[in-house]
């Protein structure tokens, strides 16, 4: 059951307060060259929040959809928030919820819930293609055992996870999704450095990692490719959540900076030059926050399409939404382009919005798939 | 009420229109632009808009129901929908190629999305100047949405 509008605005307001005081600059820049890149301690408090569980099934956690999520993501990227909630709770629990091994869920579902265990899902290819059959690991089965070989790449927090979410090829070519151990041997994860160091996303080799049958999440074949999609276009909803948060600060920032600073002996925002920018900043995330509104609910309605919805969502919503921040910089002048200002850590957290989970173009292709096709509007 | 219903035409008559045509209508009088992977990248950018557009127009109503609606949001509707508007028709003219620049008979139908690209075209100046210009509803996104100083009055006036 999804919350409330009261209950969701009040989720709004408390993450707010928390990140406010959790999440300042001083506190992201401090993370942003140190290995783990973000604080145990405000995890734990995540945990204590109730925010790793949001989105699961009663008992483990408090019932609510994945799009309740988007509160709390929204907010995170209003402050650069630092934290594997994006593997591990976004992607990692929910891969386990949507899971029919039982044994499986017994064992993740609650820990994952509380924090005490986190996972990481390796879906991507080395390349970072989303399409599963591009997935770049393969497996082979030895009776009850399955032997993984191969590089996923952009993996989100696999530096902080115990267990992984493996999307492998086997011999027929056919996708499976098995969960496998961190520290088994062959298990390598190496950083990737990316532009954005407010997220941490890493290569995962695998060296005849073994792991067993009965730890597929669902069966192989065409279930596992739909689940595999299925968290990809999670992942691509929650980085658009995550710059709808990062362009609507920006905004604000750049209004306020607009009101104050003087040039000429007026509010540089009095210029109809600045203001336009500003104007078309508003525009972009006003249609950024609708289109994201609307998406929420197809996760949960067993009538939407959710592929083209998310295709939609990607396409332009990571779009506009680091074009607010170029727009920001550009606005901010000189400042903006400096080190001390925080606007080049919100445009770098963008761009990487805006490219993982499949790029603008990917989406659209993806969607032209669907829509040209005969007949694909009826009048 | 009337955004809605331009932003549906827009729809239906606007991009699932070009779309629909793309098994027959030529790009620049020789592939199918349903064949053309730069065309077909082209207009699902616009079909998602377009989808934007009807989310963006969905979440004002909900907004003026519960009251909740600021005035100046309109300015952003009617700012994302003429310009999306013009974007659409301009691809269309440009996929076209000289076959578009065709005189044709102007359809006796009211309508911005008549199919008749270039006339549409022509038209959608019609929706970016008419009814306060796009540089007005900035500024009146500018100051009433964003909170930002007006332009200071010129001398004498």
């Amino acid at each position: 059951m999804s919350l409330t509008i009261d209950e969701r605005s009040q989720l709004r307001d408390a993450a707010r307060r928390f990140l406010d005081h959790s999440s300042t600059s001083e506190v992201v820049r401090g993370h942003l060259i140190d290995p783990v890149g973000f604080d145990e301690g405000v995890w734990s408090q995540m945990a204590d929040l109730g925010w790793l569980g949001i989105h699961l099934p009663e008992p483990y956690g408090s019932g609510a959809t994945i799009g309740d999520l988007e509160v709390i993501l929204i907010e995170m990227g209003r402050r650069l928030a630092q934290s594997p909630i994006l593997g591990s709770t976004v992607l990692g629990a929910s891969t386990v919820a949507m899971s029919d091994n039982a044994a499986l869920r017994d064992e993740l579902l609650n820990a994952l819930a509380v924090g005490t265990s986190r996972a990481a899902v390796a879906s991507a290819s080395r390349t970072g293609s989303y399409d599963v059959r591009d997935i770049s690991v393969s497996a082979e089965s030895a009776g009850s055992l399955v032997r993984l070989n191969g590089v996923a790449g952009f993996v989100p927090d696999a530096h902080v996870a115990n267990v992984l979410f493996v999307g492998a090829l086997d011999s027929h070519g056919e996708p499976i999704f098995i969960v496998v151990d961190a520290d088994s041997d062959g298990v390598t994860i190496t950083p990737i450095p990316t532009v954005d160091a407010t997220r941490r996303l890493f290569e995962v080799r695998f060296d005849s990692v073994e792991s067993a049958t009965s730890r597929m999440v669902c069966e192989p074949g065409t279930a596992s490719a739909l689940l595999l999609d299925h968290v990809n276009r999670l992942g691509a909803f929650a980085v658009c959540c995550d710059a709808l948060g990062v362009a609507e600060e920006m905004l604000q920032r750049t209004a306020q900076y607009a009101s104050d600073r003087t040039q000429f002996g007026r509010a540089i925002g009095s210029f109809q030059a600045v203001k336009h920018h500003c104007a078309n900043m508003a525009v972009s995330v006003a249609a950024s926050r609708a289109s994201v509104d609307a998406t929420c609910p197809v996760f949960g309605d067993p009538d939407a399409d959710p592929a083209r919805a998310v295709a939609v969502l990607k396409s332009y919503v990571s779009q506009a939404c680091s074009q607010v921040c170029g727009i920001a910089i550009q606005v901010h002048g000189g400042i903006g382009f400096t080190w001390e200002n925080d606007a080049h850590l919100y445009f770098k957290r963008a761009k990487l919005d805006e490219m993982l989970f499949g790029s603008p173009r990917w989406h659209r292709r993806r969607l032209a798939e669907s829509i040209f096709t005969k007949d694909a509007f009826t009048r | 009420v009337v955004i809605l219903e331009l932003s549906e035409r827009l729809r239906r008559n606007g991009i699932e229109a070009m779309i629909n045509d793309s098994a027959t209508s030529l790009i620049d009088g020789a592939t199918t632009f349903g064949e053309d992977m730069t065309a077909r990248e082209l207009l699902a950018e616009r079909y998602a808009e377009v989808l934007v557009l009807r989310d963006l127009v969905n979440s004002e109503i909900a907004a003026i129901i519960r009251g909740t609606s600021v005035g100046a949001q309109s300015s952003v509707i009617k700012l994302f929908y003429s310009e999306l508007l013009q974007r659409l028709m301009r691809d269309a003219v440009s996929l076209e190629g000289i076959a578009g620049q065709v005189q044709s008979p102007l359809l006796e139908v009211a309508g911005w999305e008549t199919g008749n690209w270039m006339s549409d075209y022509i038209n959608s100046w019609g929706w970016t100047i008419s009814g306060g210009s796009n540089e007005i509803m900035r500024n009146m996104i500018g100051e009433q949405l964003l909170g930002l100083p007006r332009e200071p009055k010129a001398q004498g006036a």
